[in-house]
């Protein structure tokens, strides 16, 4: 299939271009903002599945659709953009998401041309973190995520979000501070050693040849320093993920925000952490990755269990799914750090599928405060007669959640575990409990929730259509996930190898 | 050329002239029924002599060295006076001796460029108490007003204080080394034709000396008061050209003169770097009102710019940096003081608090307040970024990498206290203004800062390739 040559930038620039005309067109009609946004973000996705459509499945792990300019030629910044077979499931993920959060954005009414305006900035920047292939270029982007999120969350979040929202911002930017100085250091050493200045990362890593020759920023620098820089890679990325201890600035965010917006933040911006680890951190200090892998993986471990233990005695509906969150990305560092083919797989396999399960478990949530108006367990607990289409797809998501064979969380764990098994053998066995842990609290709150004694409450209704149309959209996917893996590992084999490929045993 | 030279004068002194006969013409005409013609001859003054230091040959000659450094640095100057003559011209409403203030302005600019256009130490310094004094008296234009004049008298003394140990620094330097041109200093040093502890003595002087102006903690303690008490226009003066100038002058003794014992300053201004970011920042995380927390806001950029001393060494993009830096700090602070003005005229008050609910009245204001909020902070992609990073960039290829890890926290401190703001004005409910006559004429020169903010951050290739050649 033809593409243009320029079709991911306008991927990527199409939301931000439409974000002003959103805003002015909304402060006359509100239904035009909204209108206008779902339009957008369509377009978006089908662009995407139509450069998905025209990728060549034989070469998932080179980059496709490069574009390059040069951007700041004197300090070696250049636009570079690409995609393979990992940026484009992310990119998709995060087209589908903003879909499906831009259709149920529908208990949005204040200011709705802001909204949607910064929503489109948002989806712009959430893109070009996973197509940049310039670290400068990435950085811009990994930040400006954080601009609209801010307002996002303050102006339409929930009781506390004043505090979420700028505790949000704080965190996660001390995090990324931290991250762009190693990252000038990297382009220091690697310029004083091989002549040339440059944030091209495929260069960097050695994936791309330099005058000729292949060379790696790791290979001049010592292990000793390479851990101290791995290390502060790892807490830039891994404040997004979020790793305990640095996740407190989750169950906040994600509580106050708005529905739709809880949905890009568990299911984009976490995945913005796990995709900077796998893609950044690991080929950029191979040895320090495999010298760390264990203590980091208990580390995956420890995010399983506090978070499954913390999850277990929430009452608030949205937070329980928070401290799922944190639970399962333990799952992808878990794998990540696997250096297995198969454990990386399952890490972005994870990655993707979280992102559908948790949007879906979200925006049920954020539901039953419009319709019951309250998100705490007991008071929405024995609503099934009056709320059936809801309590269907929180019990597929709460089942999807814990790992059900046949959706999509249980091949990713599988594989996530398996190749933790490859590594490490039995003594990594815990994982599994952790995985119990995670069917427990999920499946306790679901037996409160749905199975409870049931009540009738006036006023409550059930979905509404556009509520029904993001449910099922991301429901199907979730579905066809669990039954046809392929459909998913065809992309993201041959990129796991090569990150796998950096691990020495 | 663009304009035609001037006969029997080079270009350099066409730029003095031009100026002085602005100056002048304003004080002739310092009459009420003038005032408009005052800012109009001002600006078109300010805007021939900015188009003159745009395209004027570079000049040489025994004292006076009009080289890039000096071009850019001149540019500064006066396209911030520029800037400023806008919102002074509505600030200044009720001041009788307006032409005065204006003509101190232009005087001060004069000040400046020779200050900036100098190799040897008597120039620098004549320029530079030109400049001084210019900027006491126009802080001191509301006559009436005991706040402005304590802000003068503070300025004052504390500057006389700057100057007088900057000037018995230099007098040592001049003791050890026996000249007062720079470059002829440098390689008296290097052949050690000096007297160490004369020379060492007069460095730590010179630099407490220049901290005065630089505002460097703990030599910093007037510039809250100063700030606060001076009309906004004249603050933003102080925080864009002003303290330009002194980075200039520092810029100019310690890269041009001082060099090659660089293993002496280098190392306390690193030092001096970090504690007055960090107690800076500190600071302005509890400040109430807004140009006391621009105030600091100030400083703590001091002391990003420092690391261009701190870091001394063979990086190649720390001094393109830091000059971007310092450019993009004279821009970021007129517009958030022009802001501050402009919303302080309409709601009465300078409290943080009483920004609430400004982005639902103020709706442009408030927008490109914080657009230039986020530039400050260091937020991509805007210019406050990118000259910020490049600047640590430098710091990184210096070897410094721990004082750029200082300077990065202490940028995500920064980031506290300017989203503090932005969540006033867009998160709280606040009262209803209605205001019939609104100061638009602020508006000109925060939406030219706004423009050159976002057009550095989106294509600051130009600018840092041009100044990638400067050296002072």
């Amino acid at each position: 299939m033809e593409v243009l040559s320029y079709e991911l930038s306008i991927i990527l620039w199409l939301p931000i271009l439409a974000s002003p005309i959103t805003y002015v067109v909304g402060k006359n009609s509100r239904s035009a903002a909204r209108w206008l946004a779902i339009i957008v973000s369509l377009l978006d996705l089908i662009l995407a599945l139509h450069l998905t459509l025209a990728f060549d499945m034989s070469k998932t792990a080179e980059l496709q659709f490069v574009e390059y300019y040069n951007w700041i030629p004197t300090a070696g910044i250049s636009y570079i953009i690409g995609v393979d077979g990992f940026s484009l499931i992310m990119v998709l993920l995060s087209t589908i998401l903003s879909l499906a959060a831009v259709i149920a954005s529908n208990h949005i009414h204040d200011s709705e041309h802001l909204y949607y305006a910064l929503f489109l900035l948002l989806e712009t920047s959430l893109i070009g973190v996973f197509v940049s292939f310039d670290l400068f270029l990435f950085y811009v982007f990994w930040e400006l995520v954080l601009v609209p999120m801010y307002f996002l969350i303050a102006i339409w979040g929930g009781p506390r979000r004043k505090y979420a929202a700028i505790k949000f911002f704080i965190y996660t930017h001390v995090g990324s501070v931290i991250m762009l100085v190693s990252f000038f250091y990297i382009y220091w050493v690697f310029g004083a050693n091989t002549g040339t200045f440059t944030f091209n990362l495929l260069q960097l890593i050695g994936r791309t040849p330099l005058n000729g020759t292949t060379y790696s920023v790791s290979q001049f620098i010592q292990l000793s320093l390479q851990i101290y820089l791995f290390i502060a890679l790892f807490i830039g990325f891994g404040i997004k993920v979020p790793i305990v201890p640095f996740h407190t600035w989750l169950p906040d965010a994600h509580v106050e925000a708005p529905g739709p917006i809880s949905v890009i933040l568990a299911g984009v911006l976490l995945k913005m952490g796990g995709y900077g680890i796998l893609r950044i951190a690991i080929p950029m200090f191979p040895e320090a990755a495999s010298y760390l892998s264990w203590y980091i993986a208990i580390i995956g471990v420890i995010n399983m269990f506090y978070a499954g233990f913390v999850a277990m005695w929430q009452l608030d509906l949205k937070r329980l799914i928070a401290y799922s969150s944190i639970s399962h990305m333990g799952i992808v560092v878990i794998g990540s750090f696997t250096g297995t083919t198969i454990g990386i797989a399952g890490a972005i396999y994870m990655m993707f599928a979280h992102g559908l399960i948790n949007g879906l478990l979200f925006l049920i949530a954020e539901m039953y405060k419009y319709h019951v108006h309250s998100r705490l367990i007991p008071d929405i607990a024995g609503l099934t007669k009056q709320m059936p289409i809801a309590s269907a797809f929180l019990v597929i998501g709460g089942f999807a959640g814990l790992g059900l064979p046949g959706l999509a969380a249980f091949v990713a764990e599988f594989l996530a575990i398996l190749g933790a098994f490859n590594r490490w053998g039995l003594s990594i066995a815990y994982v599994v409990f952790g995985t119990v842990i995670n069917a427990a609290y999920i499946l306790w709150a679901i037996q409160r929730v749905v199975f409870g004694p049931q009540k009738e409450k006036s006023d409550v209704k059930d979905l509404c259509k556009p509520e029904l149309i993001s449910y099922t959209f991301l429901t199907i996917l979730i579905v066809l996930l669990g039954v046809y893996p392929p459909l998913l590992m065809k992309f993201i084999a041959l990129p796991s190898e090569v990150v796998a490929g950096y691990f020495t045993s | 050329m663009l304009l035609p030279p001037i006969p029997y004068l080079s270009g350099f002194y066409t730029i003095i002239v031009i100026l002085t006969l602005g100056a002048l013409i304003s004080v002739i005409l310092d009459k009420e029924k003038f005032r408009p013609a005052i800012t109009a001859i001002s600006e078109v003054v300010l805007f021939i002599a900015l188009i003159y230091i745009w395209d004027m040959p570079t000049h040489v000659s025994i004292d006076v060295i009009f080289d890039e450094f000096s071009r850019f640095l001149s540019f500064i100057f006066v396209f911030s006076s520029l800037l400023i003559i806008l919102g002074l011209h509505r600030e200044l409403e009720d001041v009788v001796r307006y032409g005065l203030a204006v003509a101190l302005i232009l005087t001060a600019n004069i000040g400046m460029i020779i200050a900036a256009s100098s190799l040897n130490i008597v120039y620098i310094v004549v320029g530079w108490e030109l400049a001084g004094i210019s900027t006491y008296a126009v802080i001191a234009s509301r006559r009436t007003d005991p706040v402005a004049i304590e802000a003068a008298m503070k300025f004052f003394i504390v500057g006389s204080i700057g100057f007088g140990l900057s000037l018995f620094g230099i007098s040592l330097i001049y003791g050890s080394t026996g000249s007062l041109y720079l470059p002829e200093i440098a390689d008296k040093i290097q052949l050690h034709m000096y007297d160490f502890n004369l020379l060492f003595t007069g460095i730590l002087i010179l630099i407490a000396g220049m901290g005065f102006k630089m505002a460097i903690v703990p030599f910093h303690v007037w510039i809250p008061d100063t700030y606060e008490g001076a009309a906004n226009s004249i603050t933003s003066f102080l925080a864009a050209a002003s303290k330009t100038m002194a980075f200039a002058v520092g810029l100019r003794i310690f890269y041009r003169g001082l060099f090659p014992v660089s293993n002496i300053w280098s190392p306390l201004f690193a030092v001096l770097a970090v504690i007055t970011m960090t107690y800076a920042n500190i600071a302005a995380i509890v400040q109430s009102k807004m140009k006391r927390l621009l105030a600091w806001s100030s400083i703590a950029h001091a002391g990003y710019v420092l690391l261009l001393f701190g870091a001394y060494g063979s990086s190649v993009n720390l001094l393109a940096g830091g000059l971007l830096h310092i450019f993009m700090h004279a821009i970021m602070k007129i517009m958030a003081f022009m802001a501050a003005i402009y919303i302080t005229w309409i709601i009465g008050s300078d409290l943080i608090a009483d920004y609430a609910g400004l982005g639902k009245q103020q709706k442009l204001v408030s927008l490109l307040l914080t657009i230039d909020l986020l530039a400050m902070a260091g937020i991509p992609p805007l210019g406050g970024f990118v000259s910020k990073w490049i600047l640590f960039l430098g710091v990184i290829e210096s070897g410094y990498v721990w004082l750029a890890l200082a300077g990065a926290i202490n940028s995500a401190i920064s980031l506290y206290y300017y989203a503090r703001i932005i969540a006033y004005m867009y998160f709280y409910e606040g009262k209803k203004y209605d205001v019939e006559k609104k100061p638009t004429l602020f508006l000109i020169p925060m939406i030219i800062s706004t423009v050159v903010i976002i057009g550095v951050g989106i294509t600051p290739e130009p600018l840092l390739a041009y100044l990638r050649t400067i050296s002072p």
